[in-house]
């Protein structure tokens, strides 16, 4: 094989994974979502832990074809502002999903318990935020 | 769809082949999804019998011998299906089984066991009246008392005793007539300082607590006695009398029902609710009351109702007691109430009868099997659990697999049950009221 169609094939299916990466992210975070709200009744059909599993070998092979290609991660301004609006959004997410998996709880538990959890992400948040300045 | 790598470029051919790539990846994706909607909201239900090799991913079928030319496969499932595949694979040189009839129906098993000629019948330690005559009912036998005058001086009231029928009377066997004002009878019960008592064989055996003891009998079926009887017999401490056979109790987390000195454990609320139990029936149980008993295996779907179990058949009106592997009519009113202290289990005569067939065909694969699809959308409005299909091959048949898959059509009807379900499971969740 040519090299040139030989580095074209690879960029193809570099490309490809990452649109099926990001698929898949997606339907695990339905899954996820769905799961927390009506516990035991969509992962009667499907198993978790072989869905990450299948995202880890992806990843593997993004950062497999990505290294031969020596393809960087795009790091420009425009990106990290993305990014860090899909990490806010996660991050918003997942303390939505916390919430929501404690309700169950005692509510004196879920005051002391949220209230440490708030103090230790302030000092997270500070520590993250005097690091960069 | 988003694009995350339009920085790297490729060359036109290549580009061409990543948009078809894309669609593909986006089709399959779909395709995916819709296929993994279907099996979770429309899931099958799969059930296999493995005579030669009992290792099976799918849930288990029961299977009954009945005779030589009758055999009867069981699938559980609390569940309302649209279709079943029925497919019975046979050892090689085995007579051909084409156009052979599989029947089916739907009914809980227990209350499809036989009917006994015996009906039931006041159990021991009732306290009956019938105008002026007085009995006890003693280990299983009817009991007089000879006169007015013995039952007074034993301790007992009038109002101890319960009103029963000329019809109710009779049917009982009739045991020796109680003549002795210096012995109680077997079966008679005390209240002495709060705690109930069973008289024996000349010894007293506790109730290990009041709620033991009106899961059994009435309040007023114990004669009020001082201290003083307590020395006058012996006392079996480390043998109290729990819970009746049948009673549903909780404790923790867990639900169990009693059966015969033993607690079984529901392995889930669908379960309880596939086997036609109510909440409400259930008795909170302490730490001492469940611990008189040895914990046994799960209550499984697949388990059929113990002794004790009273149904009620909706089609004919009629209540029936299970007992052992047997089920006694239920005749007398004064009998029914001591019987339906807690609720009956909804059955429906009509379910007994295999009124759903098809004529089994030969199929090209596997080698040896024969299938047949059975409509079952009738069968939700029949009460049970327990899909019974019956085959009667003419000669002994060596059968090595059976497979039963259940499907739900997917229609608006089932849809609706569908989101009825996912309504209750949010309401369970979110820890609102059950709703029916």
């Amino acid at each position: 094989m040519k090299q040139s169609t030989k580095q074209q094939l690879e960029l193809l299916a570099y490309k490809l994974l990452y649109d099926v990466f990001f698929l898949w992210i997606l339907a695990v975070i339905f899954l996820l979502i769905a799961q927390n709200i009506l516990p035991n009744y969509f992962f009667s059909q499907i198993s978790l832990a072989k869905m990450i599993f299948g995202l880890f070998a992806i990843v593997f092979l993004i950062g497999f074809f990505g290294k031969r290609q020596n393809i960087l991660i795009d790091s420009n301004q425009e990106n990290s502002k993305k990014i860090s609006k899909i990490f806010i959004f996660l991050l918003i997410l997942s303390a939505l999903l916390i919430v929501n998996s404690f309700r169950n709880l005692e509510i004196h538990f879920l005051i002391i318990s949220s209230l440490s959890a708030l103090i230790v992400f302030f000092f997270f948040l500070k520590i993250i935020l005097s690091n960069q300045k | 769809m988003l694009n995350f790598t339009k920085n790297i470029i490729l060359e036109p051919t290549w580009q061409k082949i990543y948009s078809v790539g894309r669609v593909l990846i986006l089709l399959g994706f779909l395709s995916s999804t819709l296929y993994f909607l279907k099996n979770t909201f429309f899931p099958l239900e799969k059930f296999v019998l493995n005579l030669k090799n009992q290792k099976v991913a799918e849930n288990l079928l029961g299977y009954e011998d009945v005779s030589l030319s009758e055999k009867i496969f069981s699938a559980y499932s609390k569940d309302n299906f649209s279709l079943a595949n029925f497919r019975i694979t046979t050892a090689k040189n085995q007579p051909d089984l084409t156009s052979k009839t599989i029947s089916l129906r739907k009914t809980y098993s227990a209350f499809a066991y036989p009917l006994s000629e015996k009906k039931a019948i006041f159990p021991d330690r009732t306290l009956l009246k019938n105008s002026d005559q007085f009995f006890l009912v003693s280990n299983g036998k009817l009991r007089k008392f000879s006169s007015r005058k013995i039952f007074e001086s034993l301790g007992y009231l009038e109002n101890n005793f319960q009103e029963a029928t000329n019809e109710e009377i009779g049917s009982m066997e009739k045991g020796e007539e109680i003549i002795e004002t210096q012995n109680y009878p077997d079966n008679s019960l005390f209240l002495i300082n709060d705690t109930y008592y069973e008289f024996f064989n000349n010894t007293l055996r506790p109730f290990a607590s009041e709620k033991t003891f009106l899961s059994h009998c009435e309040k007023n079926q114990a004669i009020i006695k001082d201290e003083e009887i307590l020395g006058k017999y012996p006392v079996d401490q480390d043998n109290p009398i729990g819970f009746a056979n049948g009673t549903l109790l909780s404790f923790d987390i867990g639900v169990f029902l009693v059966e015969d000195g033993k607690v079984i454990p529901f392995n889930n609320p669908e379960t309880f609710l596939a086997l036609g139990y109510n909440w409400d029936d259930i008795i909170p149980a302490n730490e001492e009351e469940i611990g008189l008993y040895q914990r046994d295996k799960v209550f499984s779907i697949s388990r059929p109702h113990p002794s004790g179990t009273v149904f009620f058949d909706q089609d004919n009106g009629q209540y029936y007691l299970i007992s052992g592997k047997n089920k006694q009519e239920i005749q007398g009113e004064n009998i029914k109430r001591i019987y339906l202290k807690r609720k009956p289990i909804l059955a429906n005569g009509k379910s007994l009868d295999f009124n759903f067939s098809c004529a089994l065909e030969k199929k090209l694969w596997p080698f040896n099997s024969y299938g047949c699809q059975l409509p079952v959308v009738d069968l939700a409005k029949i009460a049970g659990k327990d899909y019974q299909f019956k085959i009667n091959p003419s000669s002994n048949l060596d059968i090595s697999q059976v497979n039963i898959i259940f499907s739900r059509e997917i229609n608006w009807l089932n849809m609706r049950d569908i989101l009825s379900d996912i309504k209750q499971r949010l309401f369970d969740a979110y820890g609102y009221e059950t709703i029916n």
